[in-house]
């Protein structure tokens, strides 16, 4: 298969024979369709207002036209990020100002007003997708039914976690009970071997059991109503 | 093959693509037999990172057994092996992999002439995670290119299961890492921001180093669920204010040490503004990150704490109070995982029962399953925290 992705590939990595179907889900894809039509709509509006005004018999009003194109855009660029629901709900909310506004222009002393009729029935029906492709957006997208509980996936062995602890490597055995500052500011001799010396002295050689008790016994000492454990 | 392939924001698609083949002396393949998809693969899926391109293989979380071996592999492998692939490639050779600094290998990232322009210096090269870190093709396919064979790899004692030893390539020692730079001392209150899969590692691992209390932020009550099970206390953002309740549980001080296991993609909600003014600025292309939780964490941290950052940040932020950062004397540690500084220990806490990882999946399914698995982790349905791949 020919696949412009192929042509960036390094030599020698797997290249695309077929592709499968997308991680996009169908109502994405139609709000994305709308995304690209409010960007199209939007620049019509922002850069020839003129000739909307004057087919619908709006004359003076491009100022508002224009402001709707910028509307537009806006909400055709959230529409096609990933907050692509803000992006349609926003769209709905447009649908509305548009109608407004067409619905002044349907008067008798608009000679127009014909075409401005046919702007609103086309308003109207891009506003009933709209509000499909947000129901359609929530349903796809929602999270149903009540959150699991994992309370049951601890992962720690049992009882013996009470706060108790063995350090990453030997080293953290040999501290100083009185020091306490972080081992980025200790003097580089008691300095726990994270960064150097890893390959020196394999870590899995490290027997640390005389430290994690000592880490036991230091805290089990704060009886802490937080403990771990059970 | 088969492989999940990126063609471009929220399109992942299970392709058909040619199988991967020894393309230099010190490569292996391997016939994946489980890979999973990370939160941090989410980030490619909404584009936050840049340097993807259509055509590249995602997943950077894989294990499976050798089925080739290059000329230059010198017997640390052989057919037949069960490995699990650290998710930063290492020369094992360099400078930097001699100091055990690997994510930071001089060597593996292939297009170094990219990273050095845009990072300043090359990082190590990156299974399925961007250009920037050479562009290699990931490991959710049935057969990964290993480079760097000899050094890249964790052997996997037989007496592990698939679903203990996975978390081996990136979660657990990602989650440790964050967790040992905080230098936890056994009075410290830990605080983790992010309860998905790395955050669950490190509130585990915060524990297994001794932490006076561990304290879970999140805004799920599935996976709050999850952080409660390991012991940590508990606070819904939804439902309490995160900088109240810190405070309440310490005492007026603050929280001593503060992971950020969330990342660029923090929640948006009205109800945190600077969010909303993130998502903006994210939109307008003025900011790639959105970091609200550094933020909090530089707000609520005690004074002379330390804030350790393994959730992923791709580029510009705004907005960070570096004055109180400042003032308060907290002390930044970050960084991609130093995967295989910590295995070796990790592994064998896993043989003698410290600590079983497989406790984190949600969801399996197998690969042709991939990409709506993505939109289903995204989306949170069905109370999903971590989903694994049978290829
Ligand atoms: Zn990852
Ligand atoms: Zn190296």
């Amino acid at each position: 298969m020919f696949s412009l992705a192929n042509l960036t590939r390094s030599d020698g990595d797997p290249k695309i024979i077929a592709t499968g179907p997308s991680s996009l889900p169908g109502p994405d894809k139609f709000a994305r369709g709308l995304g690209w039509f409010s960007i199209g709509l939007g620049l019509t509006e922002l850069l020839a207002p003129r000739a909307l005004t004057r087919w619908l018999g709006m004359p003076g009003m491009e100022g508002l036209v224009r402001c709707f194109g910028c509307r537009e855009i806006a909400a055709g660029m959230l529409t096609l990020s990933t907050e692509r629901r803000t992006g349609v709900a926003s769209r709905v909310l447009g649908d509305g100002l548009d109608i407004v506004a067409l619905a002044t222009a349907l008067g008798p002393d608009n000679s127009k007003r014909q075409n401005a009729g046919l702007a609103l029935a086309l308003v109207a029906g891009v506003t009933l997708l709209d509000i499909v492709a947000s129901a359609a957006l929530a349903d796809t997208h929602a999270r149903r039914g009540n959150p699991r509980d994992y309370g049951d996936r601890s992962g720690l062995r049992g009882k013996q976690w009470r706060g108790g602890g063995r350090g990453p490597t030997a080293d953290h055995a040999s501290r100083s009970g009185t020091v306490s500052a972080p081992s980025v500011l200790r003097p580089a001799s008691s300095e726990p071997s994270i960064g150097k010396g890893v390959l020196d002295e394999a870590p899995g050689a490290a027997d640390s059991d005389g430290e994690g008790d000592d880490a036991t016994s230091r805290s089990t000492g704060q009886g802490s109503r937080h403990g771990f454990g059970d | 093959m088969k492989a999940l392939v990126w063609h471009g924001k929220e399109d992942i698609r299970c392709d058909s693509v040619t199988d991967p083949t020894i393309q230099d002396p010190r490569d292996a393949i391997i016939k994946v037999t489980s890979c999973a998809i990370c939160g941090s693969d989410l980030h490619l899926f909404h584009n936050l990172v840049p340097a993807m391109l259509p055509g590249d293989i995602m997943g950077h979380e894989t294990m499976g057994e050798v089925v080739e071996v290059g000329s230059g592999i010198n017997g640390s492998l052989k057919k037949g092996d069960r490995i699990v692939i650290p998710f930063t490639i290492t020369c094992g050779e360099c400078d930097q992999c001699r100091r055990g600094n690997f994510s930071v290998c001089e060597r593996t990232n292939r297009r170094k002439d990219l990273a050095d322009k845009v990072f300043g210096h090359t990082t190590a090269g990156l299974f399925g995670y961007s250009h920037l870190t050479g562009g290699y093709p990931g490991g959710q396919a049935e057969y990964l290119r290993v480079p760097f064979a000899d050094s890249t790899h964790i052997k996997v004692p037989n007496s592990l299961s698939d679903e203990q030893a996975l978390f081996l390539s990136d979660i657990l020692p990602t989650g440790w890492q964050a967790a040992v730079q905080c230098d936890i001392e056994p009075s410290d209150t830990v605080a983790v921001w992010g309860c998905g899969p790395v955050g669950q590692m490190a509130i585990r691992s915060a524990i297994l180093l001794g932490a006076k209390q561990v304290i879970a932020i999140d805004r799920l009550p599935e996976r709050l669920s999850m952080a409660e099970a390991a012991g940590a206390i508990t606070i819904d953002r939804d439902q309490e204010s995160v900088i109240e309740r810190l405070n309440e549980l310490t005492g007026g001080r603050g929280p001593e040490k503060c992971i950020d296991a969330v990342g660029t993609e923090s929640h948006v909600a009205l109800s945190l503004p600077d969010t909303i003014y993130d998502r903006g600025m994210q939109m307008l292309m003025m900011e790639n990150d959105r970091p609200h939780v550094l933020r909090e964490i530089i707000y609520v941290c005690r004074p002379a704490g330390t804030v350790s950052v393994p959730g992923v940040y791709t580029g510009l932020v705004d907005k960070i109070p570096l004055g109180a950062a400042m003032n308060k004397g907290l002390t930044f540690r970050m960084g991609q995982t130093h995967v295989k500084r910590w295995t070796d220990d990790l592994t064998r806490r896993i043989e003698e029962g410290e600590i079983d990882p497989s406790f984190v999946i949600t969801h399996t399914a197998g690969l042709d399953e991939g990409p709506e698995m993505y939109d289903l982790f995204r989306d949170k349905r069905d109370s999903c925290i971590k989903v694994v791949l049978k290829p």
